[in-house]
């Protein structure tokens, strides 16, 4: 009798289990797994490329800057113009202009609204690359008979990137701030210029020539007994066919107790050699050329008050004229100085183009960055800078101050 | 065994991970439209004819999808002149505005193109069907990419101590609207 063993039946098994499992893990790793990556690296794919956008987006919104300059103008000349200046770091598209009246009516663009609709030309959108002005754009809105600029319009532009800019018409005066840079209280060189008082005045010609020396026939309407012009912000129709008169208070702050005398010009020369003279440097526009508008230095009236309807050229122009010194009283380091403002006139030499301040036929208004050139010389005291020089002596004296004004026509 | 438990534990992961890249997607999904979804409000615009009770915001999109809105705010400052709330309540879950989802009685209950005077949004009658108050209505307004629309709101006349008045010259008014995707604008304009 044979005996078989059991271990003699029974067949050798390899341990696959743990292989098996493996194997269903890797399967499970490389597929599931595998497409959970894929899903999950596209989906951070796509929220990293919505975030970079959006990133950008924002970012390029903060770039953008335009100024709009308002004008009038157009076809019929009653139309609202202006033009775009790109002072960004991008270039922008725009895509939309409102028009608002302040009184109620808005002019668009957009059909299907409640706004009246105008039509902008040239057609929207167009771009503006960075540093560019574009060329007159006309809104199609017409400022009604009888505007009187109050109140204003305002033209707003949206761009692309969803930035809006605005503009009033008629433009606003220059900030007060933006002339503060050369203010009383801070002056580049010895003259003080109180940018308080800065008046503009329509001088009427009715006869003669005021130029070369002025001579009468020219008379200054209402002058300091009328409301003059804000030399910051001049009427540029009403000067229009007139001579223009500039009065400032200058005041000689040189800590040296020097007199100071202001050259006057020669009439049509160009500053600022050896002229006085307020020089209106209109910024380019439209692939216009800079240009100035001199104007040379007179002392029609020196009596602060009750000059009256003057005669033009009654007793002017000095050779000259002199800002007095200030006068020191006590004794330092306690001493005071008493300093007194002088009023000083500068008049156009000819009469105010219908194209001024440009030397071509570009419109106002502008908002020009001007500058006031004053020269002459230092006379007495402590003659001149620096020593060892000898004096007395009479030394040559220059300075601009600069300010800004708004020309606008009505 | 191993096989049984095996293929138990993968359909097990698989449906997992199908679970989870979908709630991932949605969750993605709806992060990319919010930063994809951009608006701004260029103008506001008033009704100054008799009855001055209209008000129409144009609306610019300069985002990468066409912008719905659920909500739009007019009120003043301080809200307690007026506050009133158009708002759109879905049909299905998730409602696209949170004020459907108050727990108030009957706001749950209504369904499209509401107005809420949120200064009483208590009071049984401060709200109103704004099908008529919109133009176009909120639930159907669209703004293309690229594109400016205009939507207009009327003022409501809703029960008594409820909101009522109209708009009035010089009047600073504000304006909030709340994109599908949950960006929010504001912008106020006297009228």
């Amino acid at each position: 009798m044979v005996k078989i063993g059991a271990r003699g039946t029974q067949r050798k098994r390899r341990a696959v289990a743990g292989l098996v499992a493996a194997l269903i893990l890797f399967v499970m790793l490389f597929t599931v797994g595998t497409g959970y990556f894929l899903w999950v690296n596209t989906n951070n794919g796509l929220y990293s490329q919505a975030l970079a956008a959006r990133a950008a987006a924002v970012q390029n919104q903060v770039l953008e800057n335009l100024q709009i300059i308002t004008e009038r103008g157009g076809a019929g000349g009653n139309d609202i113009l202006f033009t775009v200046t790109n002072q960004g770091g991008l270039a922008a598209i725009i895509m939309s202009v409102f028009v608002s009246d302040n009184a109620g009516t808005l002019y668009c663009t957009v059909a299907g609204s409640p706004c009246t609709l105008v039509t902008i030309t040239p057609v929207l959108p167009f771009g503006v690359s960075q540093g560019i002005t574009t060329s007159t754009i006309d809104s199609g809105v017409s400022i009604p008979a009888g505007f009187t600029g109050t109140p204003p319009f305002t033209v707003k532009i949206v761009t692309q990137r969803g930035n809006s800019f605005t503009q009033q018409y008629p433009m606003p005066v220059a900030p007060f701030a933006v002339n503060a840079g050369s203010s009383n209280s801070a002056p580049i060189g010895f003259i003080s210029m109180n940018f308080n008082y800065f008046k503009a005045y329509s001088v009427v010609c009715t006869s003669g020539d005021p130029s070369s020396p002025p001579v009468g026939g020219c008379t200054v309407t209402g002058f300091d007994t009328a409301s003059p012009f804000s030399g910051y912000s001049v009427t540029k129709s009403i000067l229009t066919g007139n001579y223009m008169l500039l009065v400032l208070s200058l005041t000689n702050v040189d800590p040296n107790l020097r007199d100071i005398v202001l050259s006057p010009g020669t009439p049509g020369s160009v500053s600022p050699s050896g002229t006085v003279d307020v020089q209106f440097a209109a910024p380019s526009k439209g692939g216009g050329t800079t240009s100035a508008a001199p104007f040379i230095l007179g002392a029609v009236c020196n009596v602060p008050a009750g000059c009256g309807s003057y005669p033009y050229g009654h007793t002017m122009p000095p050779a000259s004229l002199t800002l007095p010194r200030c006068t020191a009283s006590g004794t330092p380091p306690n001493q005071i100085l008493t300093c007194t403002p002088t009023l000083v006139y500068f008049y156009t030499t000819t009469k105010v183009a219908a194209n001024f301040p440009f030397s071509n036929a570009n419109p106002v208004p502008v908002v020009a960055s001007n500058l006031i050139y004053l020269s002459g010389t230092v006379s007495a005291g402590g003659g001149c800078v620096p020593p060892p020089l000898p004096a007395p002596q009479t030394c040559p004296y220059g300075q601009s101050i600069p300010f800004a004004t708004t020309l606008w026509s009505a | 065994m191993t096989l049984v438990a095996g293929g138990a534990l993968f359909g097990y992961v698989n449906g997992q991970a199908a679970n989870s890249e979908n709630k991932l997607g949605a969750s993605n999904a709806a992060n990319v439209n919010f930063l994809n979804e951009r608006f701004v409000v260029p103008q506001l615009t008033f009704k100054y004819t008799s009855p001055m009770n209209q008000i129409t915001v144009y609306l610019y999109n300069n985002g990468q999808l066409t912008d719905s809105f659920v909500e739009a705010e007019v009120y003043t400052v301080p809200r307690s002149t007026m506050d009133l709330l158009y708002y759109y309540c879905s049909s299905t879950t998730p409602q696209t505005s949170t004020i459907c989802t108050l727990p108030q009685a009957p706001f749950t209950q209504l369904i499209g193109n509401r107005v809420m005077d949120l200064n009483n949004r208590n009071t049984n009658g401060c709200y109103a069907d704004a099908n008529t108050l919109e133009s176009p209505t909120l639930q159907n307004f669209q703004v293309p990419i690229g594109g400016i629309s205009p939507i207009t709101f009327t003022l409501p006349s809703l029960a008594a101590g409820c909101f009522s008045g109209s708009f009035a010259v010089g009047a600073f008014y504000y304006v909030q609207l709340l994109g599908q995707y949950g960006n929010s604008v504001t912008y106020f304009q006297a009228m």
